[in-house]
């Protein structure tokens, strides 16, 4: 091909290709934003109905006494527990830590694992790095004691 | 998990943030240097452009053709030899020698990257491709005239413009290139000096003619200031060490401001910077243009430069009447002049006035724009009245022009050298202050003796000339 | 699959005009010297492996994030058509690269997304990474002083690309369980051992790239800013006295400051860089009109500047948006995931990919003084393309799981809604 024929297919082409890079950049924009509502629906509808929750910790004593029995926490996916407000599950006790252990869920149960050296006992044991607890298991953080109660019908 | 959200949302933020900066910085520095990168001697584009394009020719701006190419693609300079010098340092040359000329810095329209796709469409069976014609603001027969006219045997530099339009009419800088001899130059001992366009590149010491600066600034910050009465006894101690003198020497006696100003009185305006102080008069001259990076479209003007600090009272007072470490470029004066005429507005030079394509399409490519806002309508209008008086009392008397309105300021800047002692630079800038011929001059002639009386005479002259002969563009 | 109500949002339009931009680019340099069959080849193959991973990647896995696939693809091939104008033998390896970095890539989401063990092989991974990098430092091989390749014979490698997939999901796996400084210490020694290596290898680039994600990563894990500051400091101090130690740094900065200073010499690139994105204009000069060859090594570092002189500064714009949609995405898959081990990874992933970014585009246009690296999915190299390819298996990893989640929980809550409990 003669080379003034490709210069001028070659600067014809770039008006094409500067056409569909912004086709291709604002249809791209339009759906993802268009995703990330449906995704923010999802997110809403599931915490809605509270199927995000995988486990729920019943508050059965509490050392110092400030605290009511019965007390509900919901796990959801990855928690931290502690006494400081960036805390998943915050709980005013002065024996807890400010992070004081993160509860993550796995296949065949909860896994605890305490920050710092924290105090955690589950099901008797002093916890050193993780322990598994399963549905029923107490659960002891500083002066706390909770009983865990796995919600089996919701996905992990 | 909740704070790990929170914090993965303040790095989506920050990355926003960063990525909004880049792409806008991206965009505005091609926008702002694009040519001027473009251009650059380095650009092997432009040379290898050179061998397969046949350049487009460069008219003034009656269609006279300055510059052509020849069927071997070589370029061809006016053949005039007088009118070739005149106009070297506005046209340039392919060298690259001289490097802000019309042949580098339009090189992308005469090259024809910025070619039309019609135009490419009517080279598919050239042999060689052709480049876009130029057409520049420029008055050749002007500015040849300019030539004729700067005294013998001196160097300087002359910017003549529509001061409503910013159509640069002429651009002469003495000593003249020759772009047919390069090889004159090679042995010149100052290189250098030949090839730089003083009209847009040179800097100088302004004198007398920053009064113009000082003025505006005392109009606009000291109420009152035009009914108070001022004595001047030819010299007046700032500091121990540092005296102010008046070039006569004797004294003034009393009076206005606007008998200091026609008399170009140093002592009075040494006393108004004092009295304003190195931040007002600074303010000013910034608003003006002084210290700023002009990044105009169709021309380089190298800024002029207020000094970033003033070391005491003494160069305070000097720098008010226009000494000091004060530096000033003709070309800027002259739009300072122009935007007094002009109600206090600095339009932005053009060179160009329209492009034509190698299909014949002709583009106009002058828009008037807005370079800088100087100073209020009122203040440039007291300006303009007393550089009148100036023309026709005062120090100027040698720029009027018979049945005209001129505005204008002489100057006489000090030179110290190490060599000894020189003759200082004359200096002259003004407008014409009519609709019809709006026209903003600045002269500068090296050496030209004190009292500016060269420069006025020479602007005189240019000016008479440009009123009879210049035509409006779009003709 | 996915439920009708949670339809997603169609990319057709997108995935059509990808095609025909990278297919009319190729037809169009078949015709450039006269004609050539090659570039023919590569415009059926390049739309067919993007088309390919779309439609079958898609099917094998929904939750993949179809947004992140194509625009990493049509990244990839964008890279490849300059890289074809520049040099047609390289666009042909790069291609290859290209092949393999998608193999990679869906072995890592593999990894990412099913494989549970990941604690047993961190320690594999470390010693890895160190051993890669010690090796450099031995046998390595200079490249505009830095000593970061390792040449096997039939092909070079770099291992500071991979060291950084490794310190992305190292960090993600210890910051995820543990908090506190002291149990950070192994993580952390890792971490200083990869920056410190790096840094003796002269690769200032990497070494940036790796210090700031640490610091990014460990500031999302733990929300200690002050600590994180006081990396950032440390970071300031550290590249004043790098600044004084290294000659080439110095350099660096001296031209950047003003390069104009020895326009044939030290700032020769960053001028012809300049000069090129300038040629472009808005519009650029069409395929195969420019010179972008002009500017040194403009098949890896300067390959943003070709793409601006020939397709011009808007396309280069849009290519930096992409970009940002990429990473924008990578960061909404961290803000939804349910585990911290997920959301770091995905920190990490797109910290590392934007920093680069960043760092190269930043340089190229003079904003910011020029660190060699490369410009992720476009430049030409090997170890570049894969260890990019890694970062984005990681994100598609994690979209997965996090998608595989939404959807289980989201339709569970459907359910309770139509039934309702007895």
């Amino acid at each position: 091909m003669n080379a003034s024929a490709y210069e001028l297919l070659a600067s014809i082409a770039r008006y094409w290709f500067l056409g569909l890079a912004a086709l291709i950049a604002v249809r791209l924009i339009l759906a993802v934003v268009r995703e990330m509502r449906i995704e923010w629906r999802v997110q809403r509808e599931i915490s809605e109905a509270g199927t995000s929750i995988n486990a729920t910790l019943v508050l059965l004593s509490d050392e110092d006494r400030r605290m009511r029995r019965g007390k509900l926490y919901a796990v959801e996916g990855e928690t931290t527990v502690g006494r400081s407000h960036n805390c998943d599950v915050r709980i005013g006790s002065p024996s807890l830590k400010g992070t004081h252990c993160i509860l993550n869920m796995e296949a065949d149960g909860m896994n605890v694992v305490p920050v710092g050296g924290a105090f955690v006992v589950v099901d008797g044991e002093v916890v050193g790095r993780r322990a598994l607890a399963q549905d029923g298991s107490t659960i002891q953080m500083g002066g706390l004691v909770f009983r865990l109660r796995l919600e089996e019908g919701n996905a992990l | 998990m909740k704070q790990m959200k929170k914090n993965a949302r303040a790095v989506l933020c920050a990355l926003l943030a960063l990525f909004t900066v880049l792409s806008g910085y991206f965009f505005y520095a091609v926008y702002a240097n694009g040519n001027r990168w473009f251009t650059t001697p380095y650009n092997t584009r432009l040379r290898a452009a050179r061998g397969s394009v046949i350049a487009g020719d460069i008219l003034d701006r009656n269609g006279t053709v300055l510059v052509t190419s020849s069927a071997d693609g070589s370029r061809e300079y006016p053949t005039d030899r007088d009118t070739r010098k005149a106009l070297s340092h506005v046209l340039g040359d392919v060298e690259g020698n001289v490097p802000t000329g019309a042949e580098t810095f339009l090189a992308a329209d005469l090259l024809g990257f910025n070619a039309s796709l019609a135009d490419r469409a009517t080279q598919i069976f050239a042999e060689k491709r052709r480049g876009s014609d130029v057409q520049l603001t420029i008055d050749a027969d002007l500015q040849t005239y300019i030539a004729e006219q700067f005294p013998e045997d001196y160097n300087g530099a002359v910017a003549l413009l529509n001061y409503k339009t910013g159509e640069v009419l002429a651009l002469y800088s003495k000593p003249e290139y020759d772009a047919k001899h390069p090889e004159d130059y090679e042995d010149a001992e100052d290189q250098t000096g030949v090839l730089l366009n003083r009209a847009t590149q040179g800097r100088y010491a302004p004198g007398s003619v920053f009064k113009i600066v000082t003025l505006a600034c005392a109009l606009e910050n000291l109420p009152g200031v035009q009914d108070r009465v001022f004595t001047c006894e030819g010299t007046y101690a700032v500091t121990e060490e540092m005296d102010l003198i008046d070039t006569d020497g004797e004294g003034h006696g009393t009076l206005t401001l606007e008998e200091a100003f026609t008399k170009s009185c140093n002592i009075v305006f040494g006393q108004l910077a004092l009295e304003l102080g190195e931040e007002k008069l600074r303010a000013t001259a910034e608003r003006m243009g002084f210290n700023g990076n002009f990044l105009f479209e169709d021309l380089i003007v190298y800024e002029s430069i207020f000094p970033k600090a003033i070391e005491d009272e003494g160069e305070l007072a000097w720098t008010g009447v226009g000494q000091g470490n004060l530096m000033a470029v003709p070309m800027h004066l002259a739009m300072i002049a122009g935007a007094v005429g002009n109600g206090g507005t600095m339009v932005e030079p053009q060179l160009v006035l329209s492009v034509r394509g190698a299909a014949g399409g002709v583009h106009s490519r002058l828009s008037t724009r807005t370079a800088l806002q100087c100073m209020s309508a009122s203040t440039a209008g007291i300006i303009e009245s007393y550089m009148i008086e100036t023309v026709e009392s005062g120090t100027a008397t040698r720029a009027a022009v018979d049945g005209h309105t001129i505005a204008g300021k002489t100057g006489t800047a000090q030179v110290n050298s190490s060599g000894g002692r020189y003759s200082p630079h004359s200096w002259y800038v003004g407008c014409c202050a009519e609709e019809e011929t709006p026209y903003a001059i600045a002269v500068v002639v090296e050496n030209g003796g004190s009292g500016g009386s060269a420069a006025a005479r020479l602007a005189g002259r240019v000016m008479e000339r440009a009123i009879e002969t210049v035509q409006p563009a779009g003709r | 699959m996915r439920s009708k109500e949670l339809k997603r949002p169609e990319t057709d339009w997108v995935l059509l005009a990808m095609t025909l931009f990278e297919a009319t680019a190729f037809i169009l340099l078949a015709f450039r010297d006269g004609f050539d069959f090659v570039p023919l080849i590569l415009a059926v193959s390049v739309p067919l492996l993007l088309v390919a991973q779309v439609l079958l990647l898609g099917r094998a896995y929904p939750h993949m994030d179809s947004y992140i696939l194509i625009i990493v693809n049509f990244l990839c091939g964008v890279g490849l058509i300059m890289l074809y104008r520049l040099d047609a033998g390289r666009a042909l390896r790069q291609l290859l690269f290209y092949g393999v970095g998608v193999m990679a890539m869906m072995g890592m989401t593999f990894l990412v997304a099913r494989y549970r063990g990941w604690r047993k092989l961190r320690l594999l991974i470390m010693l890895a990474s160190v051993a890669m990098l010690g090796l450099t430092l031995l046998i390595g091989e200079e490249n505009g002083g830095a000593k970061n390749w390792i040449d096997l014979g039939f092909l070079s490698i770099q291992p500071s690309e991979f060291v950084k997939v490794a310190l992305v999901l190292c960090l993600a796996m210890d910051l995820s369980e543990r908090r506190t400084v002291r149990q950070l210490v192994p993580v952390g020694l890792f971490a200083v051992a990869c920056v410190g290596l790096i840094v003796l290898q002269k690769d200032l680039g990497a070494v940036l790239i790796c210090f700031l994600t640490c610091l990014t990563v460990y500031y999302v894990a733990t929300s200690n800013w002050m600590l994180a500051l006081a990396g950032l400091v440390c970071a300031a101090a550290g590249s004043t006295v790098l600044y004084h130690l290294f000659d080439h740094v110095r350099t660096r900065v001296a031209i950047w400051q003003n390069p104009w200073d020895s326009p044939q010499g030290s700032g020769y690139q960053i001028i012809q860089s300049l000069i090129s994105i300038a040629s472009g204009g808005l519009t650029g000069m069409g395929l195969g009109l420019g010179s972008p060859d002009i500017v040194p090594v403009a098949e890896s570092d300067f390959i943003f500047s070709a793409i601006c002189e020939e397709f011009g500064i808007l396309v280069g714009l849009i290519l930096i948006l992409l970009y940002v949609i990429l990473f924008a995405r990578g960061l909404l898959l961290a803000m939804r995931a349910r585990s911290s081990f997920h959301a770091l990874l995905a920190v990490g992933a797109v910290t590392s990919l934007a920093l680069q970014t960043f760092m190269i585009v930043g340089g190229v246009i003079k904003m910011i003084p020029l660190t060699g690296v490369t410009l992720p999915f476009v430049s030409y190299g090997g170890s570049s393309m894969l260890s990019s390819m890694l970062m984005l298996g990681i994100l598609q990893g994690v979209s997965i799981s996090v998608g595989e989640q939404d959807e289980s929980q989201w339709r569970m809550a459907r359910r309770r809604e139509e039934v309702p409990e007895l």
